[in-house]
């Protein structure tokens, strides 16, 4: 039996990395998932690979800050699965610019993402975790959420309210069992990272990991063990927190 | 699941409520244990109940040379050491202000939690050095470390010099490439630790709104010592019911 | 405008860096300073407070219990009261984790946290007495962010400003105010000193390291202080007051 036996899970922007990789751990440890995002054909992808390691898994074309999207995810959940236990608020955007470049249309456009899309999320699950008798969500920020970065003003603004958002979610949870804690990966290798850094990681990868401690750029399953510890019942007085992934970046 | 199958583990202060909790917790997941206390009894009682691959020792967390001897014993038992937990459990008798506190009083709380977590991580990331298959080590302090409690300064400063030892213990052993990954549970009002009675009366202040138990402590430290944990290191994970987020 | 204006306040380690600075600062507000330090030598640094009248020098070393009560005993005597406690002095040890001595050890914590508790335990009753006050601990930006070298160093300074923390707790009833003060990186005279033989360039070259671009200075973390002692912080407790050219935010 796995730690998370009988649960569903909804994991959102799970059609490619760090969600992908979340889906995956999810669906080892024995939950059922719904898989969302916005690209049919990857969010396809995503559902073989949960298959292949013997999961129960179903996707539903999302985005995350339209709110009918939600109400559509919710029902596609309840008539798949009949319940709701869990909800990894993974989609999410950046950009980094210099203040100056940066637009107030990107700004709003990360607040919709980051901040517009966990809240929809949290509402719109709420009475079906309290349904479930309790649950948890887990919203996924940044190391770069819990301190400041250059470039990153209009990021780190929506990580940060996202990180309130967590914070008073855990709070008013707490009355219904719904524990709300907040994952901050550091540098975590996906596909989409050659799409920021450039096609070539030999130019650039021994710098990115150099910049962590340990040496290494972690993997998206290191994040997934750490979901799972929090969505399962061994984490059952922990709410309200920051869960660090970061190769003890950090600690620095 | 056997996370910790083929692992061996040393408990320091194994006897108290949350060392027994975390010893049982790392027996039940295959590991073999020694349970290391200043109550030897007390050690012995909880290596028989946590099943035949369990061991006692004495062991005073403030003293080097006492240190250098466990960590030798579990090797010669053992032949590995995987897992290191330390457990801080020095309170005052009674919360006392500060200005009513001796330095006597005050030294002997640091000197068992603050130098002994010292002492467990200088000695005891060597050994793990010298054996060269790496490991995890957790330190359990206490959540009164960023925020304070009234009448219990010493234990307060315990919790967050831990933390901050954790961190730079972390650094160190990640620059040295030596495979162990070092991490902390901050303890919130947990029945049996010294929280309990420090927060008596006042679980409204929890926003779970109700103690926890030591098996979350447990639980907390199996994750952040096992493989699943493999990229956290220098992290500071609070089982507090949301006490520190409110 | 005179902000410490009738106020007598005590800074440990304040012969030399951020305590002089401090001093000096203090000083020039109108308050009457108790300077103390271990070195009689550096005590020629201030004597141009002395010379004016609103310091004093008394020598101390912070990690002996009764040399407090001394040091109390001489501003009770020479200044009638007690209104602010900068507990200033400190150590440092940086050194690996596999070289680091349990001796290194307990004099970090001695010189950092056991000085802290014993100034604040000594002063408590007369701040009391004085309707209250304001203690000031300096820690460092290395009690919340380290590095591998720092271990111990990091434990005191984080026990310290957790022990901080608890004073606020406690003070708040009886209107003593406790805060720590966390500064960066400063050109003091221990940094001057590990500066190697061109002390302007190894200066220049850490400034790339801090957002701001520069190394701060003791003056800087000396104004810092006397906000806080002052009553227009009058609302503040319990804080880790961060001056380090904004460091902590990366």
């Amino acid at each position: 039996m796995g730690k998370l036996t009988g649960k569903v899970a909804i994991v959102t922007g799970a059609t490619s990395g760090i969600g992908k990789g979340c889906a995956i751990e999810m669906a080892k440890a024995g939950c059922k998932v719904v898989v969302t995002g916005r690209h049919e054909e990857r969010g396809a992808n995503t559902v073989r690979l949960v298959k292949e390691v013997g999961g129960d898994v179903i996707f539903v074309r999302q985005d995350v800050t339209v709110e009918a999207d939600w109400v559509k995810v919710m029902a596609a959940t309840m008539a798949a699965y009949g319940r709701l236990d869990c909800l990894l608020n993974n989609a999410g955007e950046a950009i980094v610019k210099p203040l100056e470049q940066l637009t107030l249309d990107n700004l709003q456009f990360l607040l919709r993402v980051d901040l517009d899309g966990p809240f929809l999320g949290m509402k719109h699950a709420w009475p079906h975790l309290k349904k479930s008798g309790g649950g948890t969500i887990m919203n996924m920020s940044s190391i770069t959420g819990q301190k400041g970065g250059a470039k990153g003003s209009a990021y780190c603004a929506a990580k940060g309210a996202q990180l309130a958002l967590s914070r008073a979610g855990a709070l008013e949870g707490a009355a219904h069992n719904i524990r709300v804690n907040s994952i901050h990966p550091g540098l975590i290798w996906t596909e989409g990272v050659p799409d920021v850094m450039g096609p070539n990681p030999e130019t650039y990868l021994p710098r990115l990991k150099a910049s962590v401690p340990m040496g290494e750029v972690g993997e998206t399953w290191h994040v997934g063990t750490a979901v799972v510890f929090l969505a399962s019942d061994e984490a059952a007085y922990i709410t309200g927190a920051e869960i660090n992934v970061d190769g003890g970046k950090s600690a620095q | 699941m056997t996370r910790f199958g083929g692992k061996v583990a040393l408990v320091s202060n194994g006897a108290s409520a949350i060392g027994v909790a975390v010893v049982r917790r790392l027996a039940t997941e295959g590991a073999s244990v020694m349970v290391a206390d200043a109550d030897l009894k007390g050690a012995e009682a909880a290596a028989r109940a946590a099943g035949p691959h369990c061991k006692a020792i004495a062991l005073d967390v403030a003293s080097i040379e006492s240190w250098e001897k466990v960590l030798s014993a579990t090797v010669d038992a053992f032949q590995r050491l995987d897992v290191l937990v330390t457990v801080a459990t020095a309170t005052y008798d009674k919360p006392t202000p500060i200005a009513d506190t001796s330095l006597a009083q005050f030294k002997k709380v640091t000197t068992h939690n603050l130098e002994g977590a010292f002492l467990a991580l200088r000695y005891g990331v060597v050994k793990m050095r010298e054996l060269g298959h790496g490991g995890a080590v957790v330190n359990v302090a206490s959540a009164f470390a960023t925020v304070g409690l009234a009448g219990h300064a010493a234990y307060n400063a315990c919790g967050n010099g831990i933390r901050m030892m954790t961190k730079a213990a972390a650094l160190s052993c990640a620059e040295s490439k030596d495979k162990i990954r070092i991490n902390a549970v901050q303890v919130g009002m947990i029945a049996g630790a010294p929280e309990q009675a420090m927060m008596a009366g006042r679980a409204s202040h929890v926003p779970l709104a109700r103690g926890g138990g030591v098996d979350d402590i447990a639980a907390a430290v199996a994750y952040l010592a096992s493989e699943e944990a493999s990229y956290v290191t220098g992290y500071i994970l609070p089982v507090d019911g949301g006490l520190l987020a409110a | 405008m005179i902000r410490l204006g009738g106020k007598v306040a005590l800074i440990t380690g304040g012969t030399a860096g951020i305590g002089r600075a401090a001093a000096e600062a203090f000083v020039r507000e109108g308050a009457k300073v108790v300077i103390t330090g271990r070195d009689l030598e550096r005590a020629r640094n201030i004597q141009n407070l002395v010379d004016g009248g609103g310091a004093i020098y008394v020598r101390q070393d912070t990690t002996l219990e009764a040399e407090w009560q001394t040091v109390i005993d001489a501003t009770l005597a020479r200044f009638g009261r007690i209104d602010i406690l900068v507990n200033n002095a400190g150590r440092i040890i940086v050194k690996p984790l596999d070289k680091l001595s349990l001796d290194d050890m307990r004099l970090m914590l001695a010189a950092n946290l056991d000085s802290t508790f014993l100034g604040m335990r000594t002063a408590w009753p007369h701040l009391v007495r004085a309707g209250g006050g304001s203690i000031i601990n300096t820690s460092a930006l290395m009690g919340e962010k380290t590095a591998s070298i720092g271990l111990a160093y990091s434990a005191a300074k984080g026990a310290q400003q957790a022990l901080t923390k608890a004073a606020a707790l406690e003070g708040a009833a009886v209107n003593i105010r406790v805060n720590s003060i966390l500064p960066g990186l400063i050109w003091s005279d221990g940094w001057k000193r590990m500066a190697g033989p061109k002390p302007d360039e190894t200066k220049a070259n850490l400034g790339p390291t801090i957002p701001m671009h520069r190394v701060g200075e003791p003056a800087e973390i000396a104004e810092a202080m006397v906000f806080l002692a002052s009553d227009e912080a009058r609302f503040i407790t319990g804080i880790d007051f961060a001056v380090d050219g904004g460091k902590s935010a990366a």
